[in-house]
């Protein structure tokens, strides 16, 4: 049963995907590469430097422009005038905050997490007005729409186990909207300014609307486990409800629902049939849509409005290669552009003129003291499609050093975690690093990948052995390097997480492929990491992980499926790793046992595998500190010039060499000369 | 009898009262800086050695100024029996003592209880009494030290610190304190007479004055000949704990040796199959232990503090005091002494009192045979564990590889994380210790893929003559079945001469010594099947440590017989005194020659012999 239903899924997603794509062409991709200038080696923090602006926020009316800057030790927050192109400073040494615009355009609320502060913009008087208890978990969740200068705050009462979700006045004073036993995901707000629809969960996790009619809430709606099931807006007769779902149990689609039938209308869906909606940009005076936004494999902006339609168009045409995020408003004149890309170490801001139809940039000089990379010295991310070899096309990105020539370029695969997630089209310092010192980076958007509608992201199931997934990752790397891109000789493979387990798959089931792999928190066997984490403790109001799992296809009590997975996991078949593998861990993994990684490099090392592994204390499932974020690179970087040709790699400072030193556990894959340096000896 | 009483008092009574008068005053400006009723033991015991001081030097200055010959036939010279007179001296000083230690120490706590609302119990009050009782047995001490034909009557200080040093209910001490007071009081009688110089005149004297002795010159000949020995180590740069390599195979290399050498050094001896895997995987892990975080809990009245049970809450301004009586938390206001109401075992509130005196972990309470989570912001307690006695714990959880151990004086017990906040924590499995608690030093733990390693690293108690501490290293697997993968016997670092030392030297009188521990209740954490927490009757003898205890004995016995040879005493006494030392051992010599002096060698002949001769 599990079988069929499997089969056809995945030939559905075949039929559905081959008539609607076609492999990329790669030529041309590598002709405008090497027709690019090369670009200079740049220092590893060129790379991460920062921008000096954060919180860059139009005001509704668009008279304002309100931002934090940066400077060497402090952050101010400040508001440029749009029409005189005035800057004034609001208040000095602001921490981390976050920048929300009150309806009327006269106050900016600034929540630090730990309280909420109103600051009037004409005189930059700061009022606290909400003081965060982090026992009730209260939090800022949205600016009020539909008063002047209102913020909506939400809590929960672990002994009375009730939500609340309340309104605060800039005068401080609280109104209670909503009080229920239930988390609320989403709600809607009406014109009389009371919650009107709720999105919650029921007890079984499956997504449930509810209309609030005669004082009580009635389901409207209900929505699959994992569906989107997100409210955009409802007509003031609360009669016309607009979300986001899944259409067809695929892509994710802007849709009208006519109350109470329920009859449903697409308003917006993507006109390439490929990727979900991403998000929905709304007014931020009614709460009504203007924009549709979809990421992949590129930004899309499609205005809901006329005005925004005009603007969408002349977006695309002006901004062909970058990711633009609008802040707009039918009250302002211009609106403001957030232009982010791959080759953008820092994002650049621009004014968007209604009736010129013109584009001007801003913060230019905040900008250039930021001494971001100039573009022309990063990699272009090229989006790819091409065909696995049951016939679906699969997604993915590559990044070629410019100007060298991508047949002879050494190339690194990159496994992204999840595997219920994706890369996109955006800057990651760490693949423009790479491409700057010479490699190929290619990121693979493997079935499972999120982004693409449902199907593709349910079409693996539970096959997440040496697999359909796996599968989609081998046959793109030998894509690539049949079609001109990457030296056969020199390939190696890279993840954090899934990825990293990927990466272990790769080196033992395709050992002659990649010269290295790179793992970090890597399960050695997906199926136990899955069953150990399944049986944590899950987050209050949360779908449990395992039902989740089941949801899209790893029933962990499906003991063949489990099998099969753990049958051709690298635990099971450590004997046939050839290859070097470096390994990260964090000791205080929550998802992936130390322990299993421990036995797996003990297994390799019983084998005389070339194995490193560097044990992280403190860390857990994500790499946060920076010594252990230099000591990752640093590793890579070693990996690369031993085992691909790599530029060499300077020996590291006392810090890193005392830290290699201490969390080192083994280092069988770096050759006798390069431990020293590795381990600062 | 009753002059001599007044005038003693009289004599003293402006030092007295000027003592009196500075003591209070210390007393009250203590107790502005700290309440010195909850201070931990260690701070109490500075302002005790000051009481301590107080009585031995009144003592000593007391008789001193008695002690020239002419003063002392005019004290003892009297119409009226030597007992009265050295009761007039005795009650003299215990008014004196009573008035200037006992009456502004009661003031103190009377102060306390009523004026500043502090938590004040029985036991504080018992401590007055105790405080006046160590002071007079100081007094006892010194009288009989400056009475005493030798200065090496000194040990006898010995006899208190043996018999009173104790953190057991104060109830419980009041028995050895006067037991104490009496002994000290016949000893200072025995020597208050005209002749100070003259052994003991009768047997019970004679006893009364040679076993207290032969404690004290067993600890001094102990502590001197370990301190020799040890030095003579030192120097020659072979002692275990001072060179630079500790002796392989022994404890201290072991209880120095990180988790991973540990269970490296253990595995070495294991013949399991996966005992070359877990080695691999042992040296990539980060090994944690658990060791018992103390060996014993306070006890319920005692009168001192074996730490200091406050708590503060700065957001109410309240100060939380656990109070014996009451066997709960008292909380009383910062800033207006008032009451404000109390802590039992299920937080604020409630008034159910603990089953024992716990003691303050982080984020909890223990007790013997409970663990209680604090929740700081509900101001409430949960219990994670309970326990049935004997078994008792020996410190908080402790979190190692996703669970949560904790260490018994019978288990190691190990839990799930809770998923549930308010529910007892679930056993995923528990190990029996493999030997004594009291040998336990730390155990080492290392989560493996398929199961748990846990190296149980004994031999703390090899210094004191343990045989058979080992190393045991056990593999635990999913399912919590534990099985012994290796067992490595641990080397001793000293020879078992040196070990046993406390044995050889006496046995008899190390049983006097561990008396206390095995009478009183100390609050010791006790070994599984134990009644006392030491009992070194028990403990197995190497043969030369037999050996060297029978020859120590019969050397005594010999120089017994030699030094009572040239003396002109009953041969009844002359008997008692060589099988005293045939069963006391060494320590029975210098007692023999302090209170059986060999009479001073004739002058006559010596004049004789020099003299020039006659014309």
């Amino acid at each position: 049963m599990f079988l069929q239903r499997f089969v056809s899924a995945v030939a559905l997603v075949s039929v559905l995907s081959a008539a609607q794509a076609a492999p990329t062409s790669l030529k041309p991709i590598v002709a405008a590469n090497l027709a690019l200038p090369a670009a200079p080696q740049l220092k590893d923090e060129d790379f991460s430097r920062r921008s000096r602006l954060r919180e860059v926020k139009l005001s509704p009316d668009g008279a304002w422009i309100a931002y934090f800057e940066s400077g060497e030790k402090n952050a101010s927050l400040k508001v440029l005038d749009v029409a005189t192109g005035e800057k004034k400073q609001l208040l000095a040494d602001i921490g981390r905050a976050q920048l929300h615009w009150s309806t009327d355009s006269q106050a900016l609320f600034v929540d630090t997490g730990e309280a909420l502060s109103v600051v009037g913009v004409k005189d930059g008087v700061s009022t606290r007005i909400a003081a965060f208890d982090r026992k009730l978990q209260q939090q800022f969740i949205d600016v009020d729409v539909r008063r002047p200068r209102h913020a909506l705050v939400s809590e929960f009462d672990a002994a009375a186990k009730r939500y609340r979700l309340s309104r605060i006045g800039a005068d401080g004073a609280g109104e209670v909207l909503y009080e229920g036993p239930k988390k609320l995901i989403d709600f809607l707000i009406d014109g009389a300014g009371q919650v009107s629809f709720i999105h919650t969960l029921d007890d079984d996790y499956r997504h449930l609307v509810s209309r609030k009619q005669d004082a009580k809430w009635t389901e409207t709606l209900r929505c699959k486990r994992l569906q989107s099931c997100q409210l955009v807006s409802a007509s003031n007769d609360g009669r016309v409800l607009t979300m986001v779902l899944n259409e067809a149990d695929d892509r994710k689609s802007l849709v009208q629902l006519d109350m109470p039938g329920g009859r449903r209308k697409v308003l917006h869906a993507d006109p390439d049939a490929l990727a979900d909606l991403s998000q929905v940009k709304l007014s931020p005076r009614t709460g009504e849509p203007l924009f549709a936004v979809y990421d992949a494999p590129r930004r899309h902006n499609f205005g809901l409005t006329a005005p925004a339609k005009q603007a969408a168009g002349d977006i695309a045409r002006r901004f062909q290669d970058a990711s633009i995020s609008v802040s707009a408003s039918e009250d302002a004149l211009r609106w403001l552009l957030t232009e982010r890309s791959a080759r953008l170490t820092q994002e650049r801001f621009w004014l968007y003129d209604r009736k010129a139809r013109s584009f001007q940039q801003v913060f230019e000089q905040e900008r250039a003291l930021g001494n971001p990379v100039p573009e022309q010295h990063l990699a272009r991310k090229s989006a790819l499609d091409y065909r696995a070899s049951d016939g679906v096309i699969v997604h993915g990105y590559l990044s070629l050093p410019p100007g060298k020539d991508a047949a002879k370029v050494p190339m690194l695969t990159m496994v992204h975690g999840g595997p219920w997630g994706a890369f996109e089209n955006d800057y990651q310092s760490l693949v423009q690093m790479l491409v700057n010192r010479g490699f190929a980076v290619f990121q693979p958007n493997f079935r499972s990948s999120t982004g693409y509608g449902d199907k593709y992201m349910l079409a693996p199931q539970s096959d997440f052995g040496n697999g359909r997934v796996q599968a989609d990752i081998i046959e793109g790397v030998r894509w690539l390097a049949a079609n001109g891109v990457g030296d056969k000789n020199r390939l190696a493979i890279m993840g954090d997480s899934f990825g990293g387990y990927s990466t272990l798959q790769a080196l033992t089931h395709t050992p002659q492929l990649f010269q290295f792999g790179m793992a970090t928190v890597a399960p050695t066997d997906f199926g136990r990491t899955m069953r150990n984490a399944a049986g944590g403790p899950g987050t209050q109001g949360d779908l449990p992980l395992a039902l989740h799992l089941r949801e899209v296809g790893v029933d962990l009590n499906d003991a063949a499926a489990m099998k099969r997975v753990t049958d051709s996991s690298p635990a099971a078949n450590a004997g046939k790793v050839t290859r070097p593998l470096m390994m990260i861990a964090g000791a205080k993994d929550p998802m992936v046992d130390i322990a299993a990684i421990t036995d797996y490099v003990a297994t390799l090392q019983a084998g005389g595998k070339p194995v490193s592994l560097l044990v992280a204390p403190d860390e857990g499932h994500n790499l946060r500190k920076p010594l252990t974020r230099q000591a990752y690179l640093y590793l890579l970087m070693k990996m690369l010039e031993q085992h691909l040709g790599g530029p060499a790699v300077p020996a590291p400072d006392t810090e890193l060499a005392k830290f290699l030193e201490q969390t080192m556990k083994a280092n069988g894959a770096l050759p006798a000369t390069a431990q020293k340096v590795a381990l600062g000896q | 009898m009753r002059d001599l009483f007044m005038s003693e008092c009289r004599r003293f009574r402006n030092a007295a009262l000027i003592f009196a008068a500075i003591h209070l005053a210390l007393q009250l400006f203590v107790s502005r800086l700290s309440d010195i009723l909850q201070m931990r033991w260690e701070q109490q015991v500075v302002a005790l050695a000051l009481y301590l001081a107080s009585g031995f030097g009144f003592a000593l200055y007391q008789f001193g100024t008695y002690r020239q010959p002419s003063r002392w036939l005019w004290l003892l010279h009297r119409p009226m029996p030597r007992a009265a007179i050295f009761g007039a001296i005795t009650m003299a000083s215990t008014a004196l003592i009573l008035f200037a230690v006992g009456v502004p120490a009661l003031l103190t706590v009377l102060s306390k209880a009523y004026l500043g609302e502090l938590t004040v119990d029985t036991r504080h009050y018992l401590l007055v009494a105790h405080v006046v009782l160590f002071t007079l047995v100081a007094w006892l001490a010194g009288a009989y030290v400056v009475l005493s034909r030798s200065r090496f009557a000194a040990v006898i200080l010995v006899l208190p610190w043996l018999m009173l040093a104790h953190l057991a209910s104060g109830r419980a001490m009041l028995v050895p304190a006067l037991l104490c007071v009496g002994l000290l009081a016949y000893l200072v009688y025995t020597v208050f007479k005209p002749n100070r110089l003259g052994p003991p005149e009768t047997a019970v004297a004679l006893a009364a004055n040679a076993i207290p002795l032969q404690l004290g010159f067993y600890f001094a000949m102990l502590w001197a000949g370990s301190v020799t020995y040890q030095y003579g180590q030192m120097v020659a740069n072979v002692h275990p704990l001072n060179r630079a390599v500790p002796p392989a195979g022994a404890f201290i290399e072991l209880t120095r040796s990180s988790g991973r050498e540990a269970f490296l050094q253990g595995l070495k001896e294991s013949n399991d199959p996966r005992a070359a895997q877990w080695r691999r995987q042992v040296a990539l892990l980060d090994v944690a232990d658990i060791e018992p975080a103390g060996r014993q809990y306070p006890v319920r009245h005692q009168v001192s503090n074996q730490d200091m049970l406050q708590l503060e809450d700065p957001t109410q301004h309240i100060q939380w005091t656990f109070s014996h009586d009451a066997m709960r938390f008292h909380g009383r206001d910062l800033y207006t002494n008032a009451h404000r109401g109390w802590i039992g075992v299920r937080g604020l509130g409630d008034m159910t009192p603990f089953a024992g005196v716990p003691v303050l972990v982080k984020h909890g309470f223990m007790t013997p045979q409970q663990f209680y989570a604090i929740d700081p912001n509900a101001k409430t307690q949960r219990q994670l564990i309970a326990l049935k006695a004997p078994e008792t714990l020996s410190g908080a959880t402790r979190e190692i590889g996703g669970r949560l151990y904790a260490l018994t004086n019978h288990r190691l017990i190990a839990y799930d994380k809770p998923v549930d906040a308010d529910a007892m924590l679930v056993e995923r499995f528990s190990v029996a210790l493999p030997g004594p608690f009291s040998d336990l030093d730390r155990i080492d733990i290392a989560r493996l893929l398929d199961g748990t390693l846990l190296s149980f690293n004994a031999g703390r108690q090899m210094i004191q003559g343990a045989s058979d501490s080992a190393q045991t290293v056990m593999f635990v697997d999913d399912a919590g079945k534990a099985a012994v993968v290796a067992r490595r016997a641990l080397a001793h670092d000293f020879p078992p001469l040196f070990e046993h030392k406390e044995f050889w030297l006496s046995p008899v009188l190390q049983a006097i010594v561990a008396l206390p521990d095995l009478l009183l209740d100390k609050g010791f954490i006790l070994d599984k099947g134990l009644a006392a927490y030491s009992n070194p009757l028990q403990r197995t003898r190497p043969a030369p440590v037999l050996a060297a205890a029978l020859i120590c004995t019969l050397l005594a016995a010999c120089a017994a017989w030699l030094w009572l040879l040239p003396m002109a005493i009953g041969a009844r006494r002359k008997a008692i005194w060589i099988a005293a030392s045939l069963l006391v051992g060494l320590p029975a010599i210098p007692s023999l020659m302090l209170l059986q002096p060999r009479p001073p060698r004739p002058l006559r002949k010596s004049i004789d012999a020099t003299a020039p001769a006659a014309a």
